[in-house]
């Protein structure tokens, strides 16, 4: 295959590693200088901490750049001009074509002001993942999402413009009738969260449709969360559409960092050319060169001036792959995908969790359904975690019949589950479709041990 | 430029005559914006093309090692 054929820029994507660290340094020093000259944020933030950007002078005093987080940017923008954007922004008002907004998940949304080149960037980046996902020219991509202040896939829709693919919005519509229009149109492709994914594959099965026979979909790509880099999970998606599945990783403040390659390597590819990825120690904050070493990883959007993101820390736990990735792409790889939130990794009965490994074990079983609930809480002094599971629609009935069926799945899902998170649970397995359904981000992982205390 | 279909790799001579390419088109928008005098129909489709070429220094010129500046709507970058 021509490296024109396989690669969006074949020139940046195969770039040897030594003339890439150069790129990106370069490209940081820039970056730096502009977030410190314009926006009045970054200004505060390095004259506090006694930074200049004349201080980088190597890519080792990269890690002397003041690290930023959600809380400080909401800050920043709170009661300060101009509105809503207030200090972060790095350009004009007048040169702001675009808002969106953070989700608010965890707190004051974020507003993001973006300029016209700002768009072209995120649709840049959205190019490159989606040409390295089999996208092309011919393909009919379907968007099943709501358009809206989030950012979402508004960069796939016209990322996939500017590839040249025809694109269908499927703003409005209920899952239903975006089924419908998927198979009516014949589209080729479409882009959802993995939640999303899942339930239009149950929607599709109430009604009576084969997917696999009755819609023509060759590639979906998921974003939003880490289903598709879960291998349960993304087999679950590819068996139910006869599909790809592919994964990408970003969000509002960064950009579109990250992407799942046709070769699957078992992770996805950093965007070296436009995006600077560090991996701090989840400890100590040491840079982490080596593979299969967790940590959080601080990331800088390279070329975004609307409202810049120079390392910024996005609490997504990643580790770096130990071998490069067979498509011939020099861009490393993060194994795994996002393992976690840092801030989502908790301390149970002194074990330390991440909610993505009860995903995979509870999806890796046929006999139930991809939602469950985990909740942990205290029963005196001591932890206790309860997950909630439903039977899949096969297994709903035989399980009515035969209890003991039942019980077998309950006992093999603990065991599993112990071996593999070293931690005990209390297993319920409810009626079918009793758990609660996501449209858009999911919250399956509950700890209630702060409010028990308080 | 024609493109030679024998070349091997993406040698920095075949980039630089890509990215003169670039500077040029770049220069000509400028210049266009320039000419226009504030006529909206050419000042903002002109935004638009700069912008665009931004993207084309970002995934070229920016490797050649030449200053460009981050900012498609303002002067003295790569045009020169």
């Amino acid at each position: 295959m021509a490296d024109t054929e396989r690669y969006w820029n074949p020139v940046l994507e195969t770039l040897p590693a030594a003339r890439l660290r150069e790129l990106q340094f370069r490209k940081f020093k820039r970056i730096v200088s502009w977030a410190y000259e314009r926006s009045p944020f970054y200004r505060s933030v390095y004259d506090e901490s006694g930074f200049r950007p004349d201080m980088l002078q190597t890519f080792a005093d990269i890690p002397r750049v003041p690290k930023v987080e959600k809380s400080m940017l909401r800050g920043a923008q709170e009661d300060k001009e101009p509105h809503p954007y207030g200090d972060l922004l790095a350009v004009p008002a007048e040169r702001v074509t675009a808002f969106r907004q953070t989700s608010g998940t965890t707190g004051r949304p974020v507003y993001q002001g973006d300029t016209w080149q700002d768009w072209d960037w995120w649709a840049e980046a959205w190019s490159y993942l989606l040409y390295a996902q089999g996208y092309r020219s011919a393909d009919r991509v379907f968007l099943p999402f709501g358009y809206n202040i989030f950012v979402a896939f508004w960069a796939a829709h016209y990322a996939a413009e500017k590839m040249g693919c025809e694109v269908v919005p499927g703003g409005v519509l209920g899952t239903e009738a975006r089924i419908e229009k998927m198979r009516e149109i014949e589209a080729t492709a479409f882009l959802a969260t993995p939640t999303y994914v899942l339930g239009m594959a149950n929607a599709a099965r109430k009604m009576g449709l084969d997917l696999r026979k009755d819609l023509s979909i060759r590639r979906i790509t998921c974003a939003g969360e880490p289903g598709a880099s879960i291998p349960a999970t993304k087999k679950r998606m590819e068996e139910a559409f006869g599909a790809d599945v592919y994964d990408h990783c970003g969000a509002t403040e960064i950009g579109a960092w990250g992407f799942e390659c046709d070769a699957k390597p078992g992770g996805i590819h950093v965007n070296e050319g436009m995006f600077l990825a560090e991996v701090e120690d989840l400890k100590t904050g040491e840079i982490v060169q080596e593979p299969g070493r967790r940590g959080r990883l601080v990331i800088t959007a390279l070329d975004r001036v609307g409202m810049p993101c120079v390392r910024f820390d996005s609490k997504d736990v990643v580790q770096w792959a130990d071998e490069p990735c067979e498509c011939g792409r020099t861009f490393r790889v993060f194994q795994g995908g996002v393992l976690g939130r840092a801030d989502d990794i908790v301390k149970v009965k002194g074990v330390l969790l991440a909610p993505s490994a009860i995903e995979e074990i509870v999806r890796s079983f046929d006999e139930l359904s991809e939602e469950y609930q985990v909740t942990v809480a205290k029963r005196g002094d001591l932890d206790e975690i309860s997950l909630k599971v439903e039977p899949a629609p096969d297994f709903a009935q035989r399980a009515a019949e035969v209890a003991e069926e039942r019980e077998q799945v309950i006992e093999r899902l603990a065991h599993e589950l112990r071996v593999k998170t070293n931690l005990g649970y209390k297993i319920q397995m409810v009626a079918p479709e009793s758990l609660p359904r996501y449209a858009l981000k999911a919250k399956r992982f509950h700890d209630r041990r702060k409010e028990m205390a308080s | 430029m024609t493109p030679s279909p024998e070349r091997e790799g993406w040698t920095d001579e075949y980039l630089e005559e890509l990215d003169a390419h670039v500077r040029a088109l770049r220069r000509e928008a400028l210049e266009l914006r320039r000419c226009a005098q504030g006529m909206q129909a050419f000042t903002r489709n002109t935004e638009r093309i700069l912008a665009s070429v931004r993207m084309l220094e970002l995934n070229l010129s920016d490797l050649l090692g030449r200053p460009v500046t981050l900012a498609s709507w303002e002067e003295g970058s790569n045009s020169e």
